[in-house]
């Protein structure tokens, strides 16, 4: 479903050119739930920012469902961004003056959906990741890992194909990590094609491959077998916890 | 997106930062404020110069001598208005109006006013459709002779003689001449926003305490409307030969001098007017000033909306509306304190109150447009961020 080949994106700050990715070339197929790993500043998220059609590489060829990126204007780039792509961030970009509900429902405003119907799916969505009764909720009012979890509600509404998460356990504790990542998990189960950033080998090791970069390339790619379970390390942990409160 | 959802996100945006939508809108409040308060007066003032020339009656002119371009002067006496009646045919009759160069004292034991003096003819009765609250105008006979009598307006009656007291049957002193009154008249609207009573006393009368005979002016009612135009040239055409002058007189109709003030008054209103549009300028600028500090402040979130598929034309759109609304709310808040304004300002200077529904559209149309034009810059701004810019954005 996505087939990069040979990218290049290169920053002229005037001063220096940074090279921030170089010859990359990846293929993530239908489904696949995939780790983008390295280190500070190796390129990670200039790689998400390409694939989620938010920039243009400088050079090298990117296809979303075959489609070649290259030729398409604004407009049709924002499209795609509707319908194909789900983001997730680090810093959760929840709109702060909106509510739980209309955050979610931001994304359906820019696909037409009519009013009631806006309604219905943003519910059902907050539904998903257990926070229907938060839906008032302004995102000050909510805690980190809510946050995330409303952020991921609000990148699934419109039924992407693709979800892109960058670093999306960054501030979160290792609670609210392991019940977001078992929620990435659910929703690659039901058939979504994931692909996530982070730092943090524990959290890379619930993908089913892991891409490792490094100063811009793409450095070695290898399959976790099996990957870890989020959901039952969530369960593990609460139990761990609870023996020791009561010691 | 569709409109309703535009307007409800502008309005999402609005209400979140309530004060500063208020000053902001504020620029325009006093902007469109004053363009109402000005335009409503003009059209008060004009309806009211209306209804006073109506006042004179139908089928009638005015005749008023004037310098010529020589510097020769037109003149007008009492025999020069008998004579119009007695040798046109198409004349009913002549309101000679005959005033003192300066205001007249007026006096009673209780107070004591400055107000204009006219003296004229019981013709004016015919012409004037003035109201009495009692008493009744001077006649005939009164004229002929010369007596001192006088007929003045309630305001006058109730300052020289205290509310509530008949003033007919007594006695005033105007200019230490002592006068009867014979008639007390419901108050006239204010000419031009001159506070002045309406006081009339016989021409013949007004004669023996002037200087000089001149008449300044004479209303001349005709028989039918179809002997005005011949009756008026007819009438020039005898003074200027009796008084050897060429072109020393103007004589309009009714209608004439009516459609002459309002050009004039709609020169003045729009001079003022313009010069409150600045204000509206002033309150435009202000809200491109807010607008691009909102879009600004709103950087992320742009980005956040475009990685969510917003189109340019919707981020764009988004902060017109925005402006837009803004400036429309400010516009209508105006609109409604102007007439508000208008109206107890009319009131006060007993003028007829005009609420225009012409003049609200406008008003509400010009100031939306105001909000699109100087929103568009601040606006467009916002449109042409690069979404990961935007995003990126601390
Ligand atoms: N807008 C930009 N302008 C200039 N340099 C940039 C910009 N964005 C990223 N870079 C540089 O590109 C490189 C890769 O950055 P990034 O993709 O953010 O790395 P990572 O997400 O892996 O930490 C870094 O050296 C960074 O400084
Ligand atoms: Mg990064």
């Amino acid at each position: 479903m996505i087939t990069i080949d040979n990218l290049y994106k290169t920053y002229d700050t005037g001063i220096v050119k940074v090279e921030a990715l170089r010859e990359v070339s990846l293929t993530v197929g239908e489904g696949e739930f995939i780790a983008v790993m390295g280190p500070s500043g190796s390129g990670k998220s200039t790689l998400m920012n390409i694939l989620g059609l938010l920039d243009r590489p400088t050079d090298g060829a990117y296809l979303l469902d075959g489609v070649d990126t290259r030729n398409l204007d604004e407009d049709q780039l924002a499209g795609l961004r509707n319908q194909k792509i789900g983001f997730v961030f680090q810093n959760f970009n929840l709109l702060p003056r909106l509510n739980s509900q209309r955050n979610v429902e931001l994304p359906m405003l820019y696909a037409g959906v009519k009013n009631g119907e806006r309604q219905a799916r943003a519910l059902e969505a907050l539904e998903k990741v257990g926070l229907l009764s938060h839906r008032a909720h302004l995102p000050n009012e909510l805690s980190g890992g809510q946050k995330q979890r409303v952020a991921i509600a609000r990148a699934m509404v419109n039924r992407p194909s693709l979800l892109l998460a960058d670093e999306p356990t960054g501030n979160l504790d290792s609670r609210s990590s392991f019940e977001i990542m078992a929620l990435f998990q659910e929703l690659h189960r039901q058939g979504s094609t994931i692909i996530l950033v982070t730092h943090e080998p524990e959290i890379g090791r619930h993908a089913e491959r892991i891409v490792y970069f490094r100063d811009g390339r793409l450095v070695k790619s290898e399959n976790v077998d099996p990957p870890l379970d989020a959901r039952q390390l969530l369960d593990e942990w609460l139990e761990q916890k609870e023996d020791s409160n009561e010691v | 997106m569709k409109f309703r959802e535009m307007l409800a996100v502008a309005l999402e945006g609005l209400r979140v930062n309530k004060l500063r939508s208020a000053l902001t809108m504020l620029g325009m409040i006093i902007g469109v404020m004053f363009v109402i308060i000005i335009v409503t007066m003009g059209q008060s003032l004009n309806k009211q110069v209306e209804q006073e020339v109506e006042g004179l009656g139908a089928n009638s002119f005015t005749l008023v001598p004037i310098a010529n371009d020589n510097g020769q002067q037109g003149k007008l006496t009492l025999d020069d208005c008998r004579l119009l009646e007695s040798s046109i045919d198409s004349i009913e009759f002549v309101v000679p109006f005959k005033y003192l160069t300066n205001t007249a004292v007026f006096e009673t034991v209780r107070n004591k006013k400055n107000n204009m003096l006219i003296g004229t003819s019981p013709d004016y009765m015919k012409v004037s459709g003035l109201g009495f609250v009692e008493g009744r105008f001077f006649n005939n006979a009164e004229n002929q002779i010369g007596r001192r009598v006088i007929v003045i307006d309630q305001n006058l009656a109730e300052e020289l003689f205290g509310k509530g007291n008949t003033a007919v049957g007594k006695t005033l002193r105007v200019n230490h001449i002592p006068f009867q009154v014979c008639g007390v008249t419901k108050p006239e609207a204010a000419v031009m926003g001159m506070q002045q009573s309406l006081t009339c006393i016989p021409v013949k009368t007004l004669m023996g305490m002037a200087d000089d005979e001149k008449v300044q002016q004479a209303v001349i009612k005709v028989k039918s409307k179809e002997h005005l135009e011949s009756a008026t040239k007819q009438s020039v055409a005898i003074l200027e030969l009796r008084h050897a002058v060429k072109e020393g007189y103007i004589a309009q109709t009714n209608e004439q001098m009516m459609e002459e003030f309002s050009s004039i008054l709609t020169v003045i209103t729009s001079v003022f007017g313009a010069l409150a549009g600045v204000a509206l300028l002033v309150g435009g600028i202000g809200i491109m000033n807010i607008m691009l500090v909102s879009v600004t402040e709103r950087t992320r979130e742009i980005g956040v909306r475009a990685a969510m598929g917003a189109r340019r034309r919707d981020i764009l759109m988004q902060f017109l509306v925005e402006a837009a609304v803004i400036s429309a709310l400010g516009g209508s808040i105006g609109m409604l304190l102007g007439i508000g304004i208008g109206a107890v300002i009319s009131l006060a200077l007993n003028m007829p109150v005009i609420v225009s529904f012409g003049t609200m559209l406008a008003a509400f149309a010009f100031s939306s447009a105001i909000g699109i034009v100087f929103g568009l810059y601040p606006a467009n701004r916002a449109a042409r961020l690069n979404p990961i810019d935007a995003l990126r954005y601390e």
